[in-house]
């Protein structure tokens, strides 16, 4: 399998988190969080027509898989490929987090890229491997995937497929939660904030269409990481107390039918 | 909004104290000593005012939260800049010296600049992403065209003269770093536009306008030995820091209010 068919097999694939905007992640913590936590897969970041792929496993980031729009690829270990890709993310563009596993024999990049950032390591074969695929990717569904250990958010319980669905209606509290962001923060920052929900929901299969939210039956857990992703764009502006009265006011609001205009907390 | 009715009650008699001091001139003996009173009161009164807004802004945030840190900052700079006036006011009471320039007082003036900066970075740095690169680019032209009428109408004619060269620093200082905070100030108001928050920062880029007006004009007439207490140009500073004060206490009600 060649990388590049790797890349799209893991796109493909189910994300933990999927198309957030760089601005909104810090990478280097969204690593070090992932390879702390045991996490097995990819950090992909896309952006300018490039892709990378920063794989972490083993407890560690390892190598990086760099793809330009001109079919140049580039195997890049160390502090070099995470250079590299993070500064694919200082540029803009989105980063999704794939479960999944380092194809063992990967071949050589077709192309050998002239990287400028050191120490670059490249595979000694500069030859290109047309053979079928010895390795498959393994992907796990997103069920089976401990999708808690994926954001950084504090005591963010695992999911299990034997939980219950939560008996909140988070679709609504959600949508009342997107307008108080717009009544008070502006358009801009509400918009940031449901462009996070529908990257969040990805995942899941749900979906955010004209500001609503449809979504299957989800977890409790499963929504505590969709709300905190949901409101990193939120919470880094106007802080964890507003987002946290916010929800709140939202939470009342839905449950009690209040007026939406000037509810307090 | 039920919050607001005290520190508008104290807005209301710093304006009407501002107005008796700024507003007439001439008067008997006792009236010329109780408007210079009131003016050095006033210049006191006003920063503590909207340090006290904005350490009441800081308030509605969490531990951590980086818009706190940005208040709090304000806050720090308006005790700072209060703390100079009553160096300077000392000074000319106690120490019997007029016009002394530079002086501790400076220092403290200084720190209000540079504490005032960095809390509007920050906020700039925040809402960054939120901000259209037109609407950038026109704010950085604002900035700089403040800048550059500042100092072609204002700092020239000081820096040429023959004052000490660290009056020609500050005196160049103060209005250059002033003028940035305008479209620093505004920034935000063009991120949140649409939102209650907008119209916060709005306050608060009019503090800036009036903080930055009365710094040219000090600025010139202290480097004419005009500057006073009771002189007119002390009205915008005080309209600026109650502008100052209008944006923390109404940030801490609309950021409770959700």
């Amino acid at each position: 399998m060649s990388r590049r068919s790797a890349l799209e097999a893991l796109r493909a694939g189910p994300a933990l988190v999927a198309n957030l905007p760089a601005d909104v992640v810090d990478l280097d913590r969204l690593v070090t969080h992932l390879a702390s936590r045991g996490f097995g897969g990819a950090v992909h970041v896309a952006g300018g027509g490039a892709q990378g792929l920063l794989w972490v496993y083993d407890g560690a980031p390892r190598e990086a898989w760099i793809f330009e729009p001109g079919g140049t690829e580039a195997v890049v270990q160390g502090e070099g490929g995470r250079g590299l890709v993070r500064q694919m993310a200082a540029n803009g563009g989105t980063i999704s987090v794939h479960p999944g596993t380092l194809p063992a024999a990967s071949p050589p990049p077709a192309v050998e890229r002239a990287v400028t950032i050191e120490p670059i390591e490249t595979d000694p074969e500069p030859s290109f491997d047309h053979s079928p695929p010895e390795v498959e990717l393994i992907v796990p569904r997103p069920e089976a995937v401990a999708v808690g250990t994926a954001w950084p958010a504090e005591g963010a319980p695992e999911i299990t497929p034997e939980e219950d669905p939560s008996p909140l209606p988070w679709p609504a509290i959600l949508e009342e939660v997107a307008e108080r962001v717009a009544r008070h923060r502006g358009a801009r920052l509400a918009s940031r904030f449901m462009a996070a929900l529908e990257a969040a929901l990805a995942p899941y299969g749900g979906r955010v269409i004209n500001g609503q939210i449809n979504t299957p039956p989800l977890a409790r857990s499963t929504w505590r990481i969709v709300v905190e992703t949901a409101c990193a764009p939120v919470v880094a502006i106007a802080g964890r107390a507003f987002v946290d009265r916010t929800i709140a006011a939202a939470e009342r609001h839905v449950a009690g039918g209040k007026p939406k205009a000037g509810g307090t907390a | 909004m039920k919050q607001l009715g005290r520190p508008l009650l104290l807005v209301a008699l710093v304006v009407a104290a501002s107005v008796y001091t700024y507003a007439f001139e001439g008067g008997s003996h006792q009236v010329r000593y109780i408007r210079y009173l009131l003016g050095t009161a006033v210049l006191v009164i006003a920063p503590l005012i909207a340090a006290i807004g904005c350490f009441v802004a800081a308030r509605a945030y969490a531990a951590g939260d980086r818009e706190r840190l940005v208040w709090a900052t304000g806050g720090l700079a308006a005790v700072s800049w209060a703390a100079g006036r009553v160096v300077f006011a000392a000074d000319q009471w106690w120490g019997g010296i007029i016009q002394q320039s530079p002086s501790i007082a400076d220092g403290f003036t200084v720190l209000f600049y540079v504490l005032l900066g960095i809390a509007l970075l920050i906020e700039v740095r925040l809402v960054g992403p939120m901000i259209d690169r037109p609407a950038r680019l026109a704010l950085l032209a604002l900035g700089v065209v403040g800048l550059v009428a500042g100092f072609v109408f204002i700092v020239q004619p000081i820096v040429r003269s023959s004052v000490s060269n660290i009056e020609k620093a500050l005196a160049a200082f103060y209005p250059s770093a002033a003028v940035f905070f305008i479209p620093a100030g505004l920034a935000p108001a063009v991120g949140f536009r649409g939102g209650t928050s907008a119209y916060v920062w709005l306050a608060v880029a009019m503090g800036a306008l009036f903080l930055a007006l009365a710094s040219l004009g000090q600025a010139v007439l202290a480097s004419y030995g005009l500057y006073s207490e009771v002189h007119s140009v002390n009205a915008l500073w005080v309209i600026g820091f109650l502008f100052l004060a209008l944006g923390g206490f109404w940030q801490r009600a609309v950021q409770e209010e959700v």
